[in-house]
Order: C-alpha cells, then sequence, then structure tokens
C-alpha cells in the first residue's frame, strides 16, 4: 500500500463568552481525516480579556490535558514567539473517537472591563489527504 | 507522563500569614515545575495599588506576597520567593509603539514555570503566603493565587 | 510544644529527613531586649521552639510565630535557615529553643 501523505493543517473552534464570569461548556468533533494532534493554541479579538480573565478545562478523547481552572494565560504565545512554536504542545494524543470537550471559564480579575468576545481553539493537526 | 494540581489560595486580609497544604498525586514520582497566577476579587478602582509609578520609564514591579514551599523530607524549603503581580516592563524601551502596543497579552512568550525537582514521596506540599499587596495599599484586598505543581507521574507498571 | 513533645517529635523528625540517630541537641535560651532584633544562623541545624514565647515575633522561610498575631492561621515551631528574632514591644522576653545539629 502506499503510503499516506499527512499535510500540517489547522482546525479552529469556536466559542462564544458573552456574560461576564460565564462557564461555557462545548464538545466539537475532530474530522475523520485528522490522524495527528500536535498542539493546541487560544486566539481572540480581545485577547487581554482572554489572557486576564480565561480559564479552560481541555480533554480530547476522555483524556484530561489541561485540569479545571487552567489559566489561558499559560498557554498563550504571542507574536514574539517563533512561528513553528505559537502552539502549546501536545503529547501522545490519542485522537480515538475525535471528540474535544473544552470548559471555559471567564472569571473577573478586577482590573478589566467585561465585553462580549470570541474565543477561538486552534489544534495543530495532520491530515491524510487520499 | 506530567501531571499538573492546580491549588487556590484566596487572601482576604491585609498582611494575612495563610499556611496551606497541597496534596500531590499518589504516583507522582518528583515535582517538576512551579508556576503561579494571581486574581485581584477586590474591583481595583478602590484604591489597590496596580502598578507603581517611577520616574524613569523602567516601573518597578507590585510585590503581592511571600511564597514559601516546602517539602516534609526535605531540608528547609525548596521554594521561597516574592509573587509579582506581572511583568509590568513588557515592551520597555520600545518607542515605535502607538499603533499596535507592546503587551503582555499580545508579544510575551509561553511563561515559563520554574525547573525545580523535589522528590514526590512526601505526598504533602506544605507552604506559606504571606500577604503584601493589602500592606502596600493600606486595606484589606481580596484575591485569589492560584498554585500550578507540575509533576513526573510514575508510569503504571 | 513541651520538652518532652519536642524532644519526641526531634527523634521522629530526624528519622523523616534521613538522619536517624546522627544528631547532637544544643539547648538555646535567648533573652531579647526591647527593640532588639537578633538573627540566627540555622542553615546547618534546626531550632525547635519549646515554649510559646510572648512579646516576640519569631521568623524564618519555614514559617512565623508570634503569638499576638491574629492574621495568620497557623504557627511554625520548627524554624531552619536564617531566623530572624525580633522584639515586638514591652518588657524584655525570653525564649527557649532546641538546637538540633545533625551530622551524617
Amino acid at each position: 500500500m502506499e503510503e499516506n501523505e499527512l499535510h500540517s493543517v489547522p482546525k479552529v473552534f469556536e466559542i462564544q463568552i458573552t456574560a461576564a464570569g460565564q462557564k461555557v461548556s462545548e464538545t466539537f468533533e475532530l474530522d475523520k481525516s485528522v490522524k495527528k494532534v500536535h498542539g493546541v493554541a487560544f486566539s481572540s479579538e480581545k485577547p487581554d480579556l482572554m489572557y486576564h480573565r480565561g480559564y479552560a478545562r481541555l480533554e480530547i478523547n476522555n483524556k484530561e490535558y489541561f485540569p479545571d481552572n487552567h489559566a489561558v494565560q499559560r498557554v498563550m504565545n504571542g507574536i514574539n514567539a517563533n512561528l513553528d512554536n505559537r502552539y502549546w504542545p501536545l503529547k501522545k494524543v490519542i485522537i480515538g473517537n475525535g471528540k474535544v470537550k473544552i470548559e471555559y471559564t471567564d472569571k473577573p480579575d478586577g482590573r478589566t472591563v467585561f465585553a462580549a468576545y470570541t474565543v477561538l481553539l486552534y489544534f495543530d493537526c495532520e491530515i491524510v489527504i487520499d | 507522563m506530567e501531571g499538573l494540581i492546580i491549588h487556590t489560595v484566596a487572601i482576604n486580609r491585609q498582611g494575612e500569614l495563610k499556611h496551606f497544604e497541597i496534596p500531590l498525586s499518589n504516583n507522582a514520582k518528583f515535582i517538576t515545575g512551579l508556576w503561579y497566577k494571581v486574581r485581584l476579587i477586590t474591583d481595583a478602582e478602590s484604591g489597590v495599588v496596580t502598578e507603581l509609578k517611577s520616574r524613569s520609564p523602567y516601573q518597578p514591579e507590585v510585590i503581592i506576597g511571600e511564597l514559601s514551599l516546602s517539602s516534609n523530607q526535605r531540608e528547609g524549603v525548596f521554594y521561597f520567593g516574592k509573587i509579582i503581580l506581572d511583568n509590568a516592563n513588557y515592551g520597555l524601551l520600545d518607542y515605535t509603539g502607538g499603533v499596535f502596543r507592546v503587551n503582555n497579552y499580545s508579544h510575551a512568550k509561553f511563561p515559563q514555570s520554574l525547573k525545580v525537582k523535589v522528590d514526590a514521596d512526601t505526598a504533602i506540599v506544605h507552604g506559606y503566603i504571606h500577604d503584601n499587596w493589602g500592606v502596600i495599599s493600606g486595606r484589606n484586598v481580596r484575591y485569589e493565587i492560584d498554585l500550578y505543581i507540575y509533576q513526573q507521574l510514575k508510569e503504571k507498571p | 510544644m513541651t520538652p518532652a513533645l519536642a524532644q519526641e517529635y526531634i527523634k521522629r523528625r530526624m528519622h523523616e529527613l534521613g538522619f536517624g540517630d546522627n544528631y547532637h541537641i544544643r539547648l538555646k535560651h535567648f533573652i531579647i531586649r526591647q527593640g532588639e532584633t537578633r538573627v540566627e544562623k540555622a542553615y546547618n541545624s534546626f531550632y525547635i521552639l519549646v515554649e510559646e514565647p510572648a512579646r516576640l515575633q519569631i521568623k524564618s522561610q519555614n514559617g512565623f510565630f508570634e503569638l499576638a498575631n491574629t492574621n495568620a492561621n497557623e504557627m511554625q515551631y520548627e524554624h531552619h535557615g536564617k531566623i530572624t528574632i525580633r522584639h515586638t514591644g514591652g518588657a524584655i522576653a525570653r525564649v527557649r529553643f532546641i538546637q538540633v545539629i545533625p551530622y551524617k
């Protein structure tokens, strides 16, 4: 059998935060063509709010990668970082059923004023192209 | 395999000294890293010091308190230091700013956790936080500190 | 902590730290005058408080001991490293420690 070619592509999921202190729980599914997941990155159109107020629990295929109330700040990489170093590396990901569960919590930190914002969740994936 | 424990300590009073214990996982082998994040609960407008002014462009950092962590099976402490609010000097001396200002949320790299190597036979990490934020603000400041303890876990046999 | 409890504590603590029975003990009785701050260096030994001294603040990286402090939720009897003993006002204060010096 001819070896499949793997291509590196990002997969993007979106979460809306509409109220201060809100907890959003969502489950996404990775495409069947995704064979590997190398890393995760968070982004937002209001990065300051996400940096100071964002906490996320992340699960892939029922395996926990970030525990409850894990600060998003910890896994954010700014534009000073190399292009190939912007994803937080996830080790030994078994894709299994491909279910990605995220519990995003917005916690007031006293120094920021809330406005509705969107959180983008990027996965650094390798997909197979027939 | 790596495991992570997040322990939250809440401070409510000026000059408070709070001892706490963090239980480690059963199968923890070593403690390999430390990191913390501070969350202010009191409103910042009501007189809480969140930045210090200075004459030079360099801004002194706000020291929130003192953190000490010790393992019962080691002499002394394995971490002792000041808790610092944020790196206030991001983009120091970058006078090109204005259109796209340098901020720690847009330009910072992954915050580095502090590397330590402590035997995790002890099962419990004992530590304390001694408040300084309330002291410099001259009032009770309510805040929470999340302590991140990275541990190396034993592989299952 | 009473001296008897301290002895039992020291024995078990030294076993926990892996020194076994290899340690000496010394008695230390400090007299601290008004306004005085005394610094004891105990990088190779442990200071165990055997009483609860009034009018003093004892501080090291292990923790604090101050009876008058209402802001703390725990006090520390075992001290190590740089120990600062500060007089907090009033009459002359006395404090007794057992110094434990492990050897290998």
